[in-house]
């Protein structure tokens, strides 16, 4: 009996320490959450689904060189928006305050953009966003792996006055992004001595453009500046060119990506433009190969954008810093997440720490042959500091 | 049944209100932070059902834009807050003044359009698709308009603040939305059980017979019109603050509907019904759409055809309807 | 002047559009007093179908005399199973139909995914008369339209079958008395009415991105406009649908889309107020 009871003893003890090592073993396991806020569905998703794609290759890449934190995995959790600021609003408390992650990965529209920052402010937890948009943030909280009108439209239109003429006509959703966006335009078109020759604002779910059409049609105007992303602006570019008018106007539609090829047949996408930090066919080694890690990992199908490379950067970002500030304290994170400079699919890229804005590569590309070629390389485009003359809050 | 010397008897619905309200005044024992600030809306949505319930189940109207109402109230309550109602500065860009407001020209709103609608003999479907049509129509205005954030919307609508004391604490504005839930059932029952639920409930039952009796009916329906209204207001202000948000999604058609089936589904008839249906359907979509997604939303489009067909009385109609008196 | 008739073909492309989609929905609602809320849906049906033959490889044809009869089929199931349950209880029906909509609606989104998809018109020249330039296939859209008006009419009012609906129509009891089996008939109209859904969605499929969010943005302009027109007559429908239709291409035309949207609702609105029984209706009833 006496000896059942010491073998038992010993066992326990035995035990207890594997287990006592184990646990902090354990404990060191346990994941760093990233919250991912993107649309699933709504009408973005098409941009949604690629912030997740980009944001998952970072992860698991990241993973397998051994985590953060003396090996640590990262672990995204991810909700839907349904492209509606209210839910955007409503998944970033919860997995701020149910997950309690590190930090909050997207929305896509500046809309959901702008109801999310407030929330990031409360609970002081940094907002990722990797979306191209308006310009004019400038907060402590808030990250912006994204091209503004100084990084595209700066150069673009120049660019479009000199190939094709200086007259103008602006078409967007009538929602924040294409307003500011209309003010940025009229600046640029103004110092190039152009002319806007027509703006016009459409509601969502419209499906009849032939009014519109035909005001663009007959307003004299050399290019069309599209700002109506999605599923809409692929039934007005249709109907546009059902009216004939493709081959008299040029187009130049902003967030256009190789998303478009998959909506529009060739002729309908021929000769569209647009401004963008990254496209899939670029001959650098770094595209090459991004584009071929984003086909190994979700088939050969895979669409990849700019947009799976601003959240990949994100997310590389992110690590960085929690490794350079040592800890999951959200405050040094954001302390150490500035004047980063990575290279993700085009050159090497800075994330500023006076504004929270990036220093990109940009490029023009045109849709072509079903394709979206390169037209012109622009090289390295720093804007002005977002942040002057205001208050970082 | 001796009437003469028995207790007097709880009605089942004081029953049900004290059990329910006093488990909910529990929750926030458990400490948990998300599952309180979920809490806190959701009881604001139940408010927001109890308005419906007042005109749909007790009177037979059938709304299909009582987001409107709701919305009104919300983006009252942030404009008046934030101080963007010109001339409404200081002390009257204050909690107290945002809801007062947002009651009063919601109110003033509804009847307005009360007799736009119900003095033009329309009635039943006709309705339905008037009010649906008004209610595409708010939200189209409210995206458009510039000056109230468009499709954004306003952000940092601030907390409550009664006389210098805010209400930041989770647990704070979590009682404070409790006690409104409690207090506009009292004030929704009291209407009911008054004299005039009485013609409401006649009128509901047979309009014309009403008539026949000397009721002026469109009168009747244009009150409970107004007052459902601001109900539903007084909901939407609490929502702009618990949320700290309101956006033209609060106005329009899409909350309107969803508002339509919580009622369907808790029980029309029963305004406590009504509201554990807000609360259930919202907390198991909290629940379940993660896990279901897509079909989360089938689901309930087959309960509601299921309730308005076999079921008009709803899921907890039955179990919370008092014994008719005897 | 080229630029003038250019604008009137839109704005009458869009009245037949919209005429087109309401037929169905009129005669459902005038025969039987049913609104259905998914009519909406059953043109999204319509749409969709013509995106399979497309996906399928069959091609838009297929598609285009596929719809109405797998859109009708399925009317005619749901009139047998769920609305003649509810033929006296017309706020039932309204929530009823609409729990209908919303699951036909996620089953597309089940099916086709959330994202809009595009099919492309079968004739995608461009006709010129002159110096005019215009899409064909919106002048197919027209032919199509004015088609489904012209045999509705003829069956209406020159047929028995369309005898008896009128019959019905104009006062149900007394018409079973005299011998219509008026069951049948409203199985007839429901299965009809929910073919030139179908066939409305096929149509139209073409010329926009088919998102499963298009049902509604129809339905309301198609309800509205039976509304202002008159929901007992057929002759109300072309009245509202050129009312609704045409003002709001035009104001479209001069001002901009989001202002006609807003106007347009609200004259819609004020008219059924003042008139409820619409601009052709006859007898005064709400």
């Amino acid at each position: 009996m006496r000896k059942k009871l010491v073998t038992a003893g010993i066992l326990t003890l035995f035990l207890g320490l594997i287990v006592m090592a184990a646990g902090p073993a354990m404990a060191d396991q346990k994941p760093v959450k990233i919250g991912v806020v993107l649309p699933l569905s709504g009408g973005f998703e098409i941009y949604g689904n690629l912030g997740v794609r980009g944001a998952q290759m970072a992860v698991d890449e990241i993973n397998a060189a051994g985590g953060v934190l003396g090996g640590r995995p990262l672990e995204l959790v991810i909700e839907d928006n349904k492209t509606d600021p209210k839910t955007a609003v409503e998944k970033a408390k919860k997995v701020i305050l149910k997950d309690q992650v590190v930090a909050v990965l997207g929305p896509v529209s500046s809309a959901a953009r702008d109801a999310m920052t407030p929330v990031a402010e409360k609970y002081k937890t940094p907002l990722l966003y990797g979306i191209d948009y308006e310009g004019g943030v400038c907060n402590r909280y808030v990250f912006l792996y994204s091209a503004i009108p100084d990084h595209d439209m700066n150069l673009l239109i120049p660019y479009m006055a000199e190939q094709y003429g200086k007259k103008f006509y602006i078409f967007g959703y009538d929602y924040v992004w294409p307003h500011k966006m209309t003010g940025a335009l009229k600046r640029i078109v103004g110092k190039i001595g152009g002319e806007i020759v027509g703006v016009e604002y459409t509601p969502f779910g419209v499906k009849d453009y032939a009014p519109t059409i035909q005001k663009i049609a007959k307003s004299g105007a050399n290019t069309l500046i599209l700002i109506v992303p999605g599923a809409d602006g692929f039934t007005f570019i249709k109907q546009f060119t059902e009216f004939g008018q493709k081959d008299k106007i040029k187009i130049v539609a902003l967030a256009s990506d190789e998303n478009y090829l998959l909506a529009l047949t060739p002729e309908q996408s021929e000769g569209i433009l647009t401004c963008l930090p990254f496209i899939a066919s670029l001959d650098k080694p770094e595209s090459k190969s991004f584009v071929e890690r984003q086909k190994k990992m979700f088939g050969n199908d895979t669409v990849v954008t700019w947009a799976t490379c601003s959240h990949y950067g994100l997310v590389m970002m992110l690590k960085e810093a929690i490794e350079k500030a040592g800890s999951l304290d959200k405050e040094k994170i954001i302390d150490a997440m500035g004047d980063i400079t990575l290279t993700v699919g085009n050159g090497p890229e800075t994330m500023r720490a006076s504004d929270h804005h990036m220093i990109l590569n940009m490029v023009i590309g045109e849709f072509t042959g079903g394709d979206l070629k390169l037209k012109k390389d622009l090289g390295q485009v720093v804007p002005p500091d977002q942040c002057e003359g205001k208050e970082k809050k | 049944m001796d009437k003469t010397n028995s207790a007097p008897r709880i009605s089942r619905s004081a029953a049900v209100f004290a059990v329910l309200f006093a488990a909910l005044a529990l929750t926030p024992l458990s400490g948990d932070l998300y599952l309180l600030t979920q809490l806190t809306q959701l009881l604001v949505y139940g408010i927001f059902a109890m308005s419906l319930s007042l005109i749909w189940g007790h009177v037979g109207i059938l709304c299909f834009g009582q987001a409107i109402f709701f919305g009104l109230g919300g983006y009252i309550m942030a404009l008046v807050t934030k101080g963007m109602v010109p001339g409404m500065t200081g002390w009257l860009a204050s909690s107290c003044s945002g809801l007062i407001l947002a009651i009063f020209v919601t109110v003033f709103f509804a009847l307005a359009l009360g007799y736009f609608l119900f003095y033009g003999r329309l009635s039943g479907p006709y309705l339905g698709i008037v009010t649906l049509a008004i209610s595409v129509l708010m939200e189209r205005i409210a995206v458009n308009w510039y000056y109230i954030g468009g499709y954004n919307g306003l952000t940092s609508v601030p907390a409550l603040n009664f006389f210098g004391f805010e209400l930041l604490d989770p647990n704070e504005l979590y009682y404070f939305i409790l006690a409104s839930a409690a207090a506009m059932y009292l004030f929704c029952r009291g209407v009911v059980i008054s004299p005039f639920g009485r013609v409401l409930a006649a009128i509901k039952n047979n309009e014309e017979r009403a008539e026949y009796f000397g009721y002026n009916t469109a009168q009747y329906k244009i009150k409970v019109f107004a007052i459902s209204a601001g109900v539903a207001a007084f909901s939407g202000a609490l929502f702009a603050t618990v949320a700290e948000f309101v956006s033209p999604t609060i106005v329009g058609f899409g909350l309107s509907t969803e508002a339509l089936i919580w009622v369907a589904l808790g029980g029309r008839e029963v305004l406590l019904a009504s509201f554990l249906g807000a609360l259930t359907v919202r907390a198991l979509e909290a629940f379940l759409s993660d896990i279901l997604t897509y079909y989360w939303i089938l689901i309930l489009g087959l309960f509601l055809i299921l309730c308005v067909t076999l079921f008009p009385q709803g899921l907890f109609g039955r179990l919370l309807a008092d014994r008719p008196k005897s | 002047m080229a630029d003038l008739i250019i604008q009137l073909l839109n704005g009458l492309n869009y009245i037949l559009i919209l005429i087109l989609v309401a037929m169905g929905l009129v005669i459902i609602f005038g025969l039987m007093k049913v609104i259905n809320m998914a009519h909406g849906e059953f043109f999204l049906l319509g749409a969709y179908t013509v995106v399979l033959t497309d996906r399928l490889g069959l091609g838009f044809w297929v598609g285009l005399i596929l719809a109405p009869i797998v859109v009708g089929l399925l009317g005619a199931v749901l009139e047998l199973t769920l609305i003649r349950h509810l033929y006296k209880r017309f706020l039932d029906t309204i929530l009823a139909t609409w729990g209908v909509s919303i699951i036909i609606k996620q089953t597309i989104i089940i099916i086709f995914g959330p994202a809009g998809l595009m099919t492309q018109p079968p004739l995608p020249q461009l006709i010129s008369f002159g110096s005019l330039e215009y899409p064909a296939y919106r002048l197919f859209i027209m032919a199509v339209s004015l088609s489904v008006i012209a045999v509705t009419f003829y069956v209406f009012y020159k047929t028995d079958l369309g005898l008896a609906s009128r019959a019905v129509i104009a006062n149900a009891p007394m018409a079973s008395a005299c011998g219509i089996n008026t069951r049948r008939m409203y199985r007839i109209t429901f299965t009809f009415g929910s073919a030139l859904a179908g066939l409305a969605g096929a149509t139209m499929a073409p010329l926009m991105s088919c998102d499963p969010q298009m049902g509604l943005g129809f339905f309301i302009p198609a309800f509205l406009a039976i509304l202002v027109g008159g929901a007992g007559t057929l002759s109300g429908i072309l009245a509202g649908g050129s009312v609704v239709g045409g003002s709001e291409s035009f104001i479209s035309a001069v001002y901009s889309p989001v202002t006609a949207q807003i106007v347009v609702f609200s004259i819609a609105i004020i008219i059924i107020r003042a008139r409820p029984q619409g601009l052709l209706g006859g007898k005064g009833r709400g």
